[in-house]
């Protein structure tokens, strides 16, 4: 058994960091410091790592090898899957650096490299439907994370747990259901079934609608800064992973109907996203929907792959991360803040008086996921929008009402941060005794680089195309 | 003795297991299994549940002997078994056990639920020949029973309670039937691994929620 591997660097080597983290997790600023310095230098390697897995190191020559063997079976990451990685590594690293400064668990370090080594590995074990397990397992981890303290664990960690885990078998069954069934082509019935098992099973992981009831409840009662990381991983992973699938088994990808299933599971889910976000009043709960309005664009871009959706796909990975921490961080932020703000729409009441930059942010952070022009997920949504328009004229007027929903919710937003209660005294504007100029600058610098992305999304986001090279049969390459 | 036809890693030294009992003592592991899925879900009484649970696990020990051999079949047991010494050992822990021969009259929820297993029970045995012959035409059909019973058991369990050690036991019951039903499928040391990971994983999961539980109650 070689250690000179990829899945060494990647996967072995984080996993026995965090090990090794659980014993210092007292110490705070050391674990944070060990999971972001482990985190940027995994992100960084993997971002330069040579193609061909060889490099020089003074006088002497190091190759790697792209498969690591365990119990028969192999795990294997190869170099087109290492954009992915350095990507996971990055949004673990981005994570990690700030998530000191809020009050989350002591364990947020440990368990976020953990993670992001398992999510790494879901896509380089083989037979990879095995992953099936290894997505049980992170869930198992994630909810120790998701459970506020002190309190007890509420029915939405409960439900996520319970759905998480129906999905397993889904996933695992349709593997061995359809084993060699590219040598038994009229076995149509087989492939029925272990596509309706694998569709049900991803809609379960990923929480299509209607399978998403649980998510609001864990969102309110969840930490933002874990719950955006939890679930940005995983529903970059599970796409990521879903590629992986149709690229692997032929008999799916040929099937007529797995795809428009796909953009109508996904046009329905951000309808679901965009209609019930319109009428929230609690803005920690719209983290669920937005989570949910990014999976409906997913699953929609995956739908619409041979439309262009897989390069939406990858285009709006990274500025969509970006999004969710700008505004997991700033509504973490207005938490420490002012604790007396619960999230509700009552208590956040002119609070631009009060905090002008954290308002703003929140406002140019939903307007980003909203795709609006100018901001980084403009390029992604734009693409999806025109191939979804030019398929059906339904598709049309349901994407255009989910739109609707998220610009009236961010509406009521901006309403209820511009006007103040009539029933108590006028605030003065004590901003800049509560806003200090790091966390402003953090805002700005946030904001400054969404725009960025928007603005030139060829130089900034055009490099994540690359996390698209490993699917040669799905997107076989021009 | 039951036909098998599985997939395996390829490993020369695997035994695939030999259906060693005799077919009335499986079926009476089969029904003792079964009815301490049915304890669990209709009982509120702890320590009655976690000796339930652990009796069920000796049930999927005898049943999947079947598939395995008698060394990979004792690591399920076991596995099963530190799950239920886990659970037990927190609800000890927790002040809140009780007796294990404690009499309580039963409730309108409890007869409720008892009626609901009785249901289970019936489909569990009704609808395996049917599952054998439309889906899995290798595993055997007693296997199928305890391994559908398990998963319907289970997913009552999860559907209907809130409380952190039923939702454990009904996460661990729905498992254990898969579990039982893919090792007639399949066979991989790191599945097998992987399962392991997942159960012990899951009563810590359970036993967390349990402690906070009690400690926000305490507070």
């Amino acid at each position: 058994m070689s250690l000179m591997t990829t899945s060494t660097i990647w996967i072995l080597f984080p996993l026995v960091l965090s090990i090794l983290l659980m014993a210092v997790h007292r110490l705070q600023k050391l674990s944070v410091w060990i999971a972001c310095l482990g985190s940027l230098f995994l992100s960084i390697a993997a971002f330069v790592f040579p193609e061909t897995l060889e490099f020089s190191l003074g006088s002497r020559n190091y190759i790697f090898d792209d498969t690591f063997l365990i119990f028969n079976r192999a795990l294997t990451l190869t170099a087109t899957q290492l954009r992915t990685v350095a990507m996971f590594y990055l949004f673990s690293f981005l994570w990690n650096i700030v998530g000191a400064r809020f009050s989350v668990s002591r364990w947020f370090p440990t368990v976020s490299l953990a993670t992001t080594a398992l999510w790494v590995s879901t896509l380089a074990v083989e037979p990879f439907l095995y992953a099936a397990l290894i997505v049980e397992l992170i869930v198992l981890i994630s909810v120790l994370l998701l459970t506020p303290r002190g309190e007890q664990a509420g029915s939405g960690v409960m439900r996520y747990l319970v759905s998480q885990t129906i999905a397993l078998p889904f996933i695992l069954l349709s593997g061995w259901m359809v084993t060699g069934i590219e040598s038994a082509p009229s076995a149509s019935v087989l492939i029925l079934r272990g596509t309706v098992m694998i569709l049900i099973g991803f809609s379960l992981w990923l929480a299509v609608f209607p399978l998403h009831s649980w998510m609001p409840m864990l969102a309110e009662k969840s930490h933002p800064w874990v719950f955006s990381f939890i679930f940005l991983m995983q529903q970059t992973s599970l796409s990521i992973f879903l590629l992986k699938v149709l690229d692997q088994f032929a008999w799916l990808r040929n099937l007529s109907g797995v795809f428009p299933a796909m953009q109508w599971a996904g046009v329905l889910t951000l309808l679901a996203g965009g209609v019930l976000a319109s009428m929230q009043t609690k803005v920690n709960r719209i983290l669920a929907y937005i989570v949910l309005i990014e999976t409906g664009y997913s699953v929609l871009a995956i739908g619409l792959i041979g439309q262009g959706g897989g390069e939406a796909l990858a285009l709006s990975l990274l500025p969509r991360a970006l999004a969710y921490w700008q505004w997991s961080y700033t509504l973490s932020s207005i938490h420490q803040i002012a604790p007396e703000i619960d999230g509700s729409f009552p208590s956040l009441r002119g609070l631009f008086t009060r905090l002008p930059f954290h308002s703003l942010s929140l406002i140019i952070s939903l307007l980003g996921l909203l795709g609006l022009p100018g901001l980084g997920l403009f390029p992604a949504k734009r693409l999806l929008w025109n191939s979804g328009a030019g398929l059906t004229f339904g598709y049309t007027t349901l994407l255009g009402l989910a739109v609707a929903g998220m610009a009236l919710f961010i509406l009521r937003l901006m309403h209820t941060l511009l006007t103040n209660d009539p029933n108590l005294p006028t605030p003065g504007l004590s901003g800049k005794d509560e806003e200090s100029l790091p966390r402003v600058l953090v805002l700005f610098l946030l904001t400054l680089l969404l725009l960025l992305l928007g603005m030139f999304p060829h130089i900034f986001l055009n490099p994540f195309l690359g996390i698209l090279e490993p699917f040669i049969h799905l997107l076989p390459p021009s | 003795m039951v036909p098998l036809f599985l997939v395996n890693d390829g490993d020369p030294d695997l035994y695939a297991g030999g259906a060693t009992l005799s077919e009335t003592l499986r079926l009476i592991a089969v029904v003792v299994l079964l009815l301490s899925a049915a304890i669990n879900l209709v009982r509120r009484q702890w320590a009655l549940n976690i000796f339930a649970l652990g009796l069920q696990y000796a049930g999927i020990f005898l049943i999947i002997l079947e598939v395995r051999s008698p060394l990979l079949a004792a690591i399920k047991l076991i596995v099963g078994l530190m799950v239920s010494l886990m659970l037990y050992l927190t609800l000890v822990s927790s002040g809140l056990i009780e007796s294990l021969v404690q009499r309580r009259r039963f409730s309108s929820g409890e007869l409720f639920r008892g009626t609901i297993a009785l249901l289970l029970f019936l489909i569990s045995f009704l609808a395996a020949s049917g599952l054998q012959e439309s889906a899995f035409p290798q595993s055997s059909q007693l296997l199928l029973t305890a391994s559908l019973g398990l998963i319907l058991f289970g997913l009552f369990q999860m559907g209907t309670i809130t409380e952190p050690l039923y939702l454990a036991i009904g996460l661990l019951t729905f498992l254990s039937g898969f579990e039982l039903l893919y090792a007639s499928l399949e066979f991989s040391r790191i599945l097998e691994a992987l399962f392991t990971a997942v159960n012990l994983s899951l009563a810590l999961v359970g036993s967390y929620f349990i402690i906070k539980d009690v400690e926000s109650r305490s507070a």
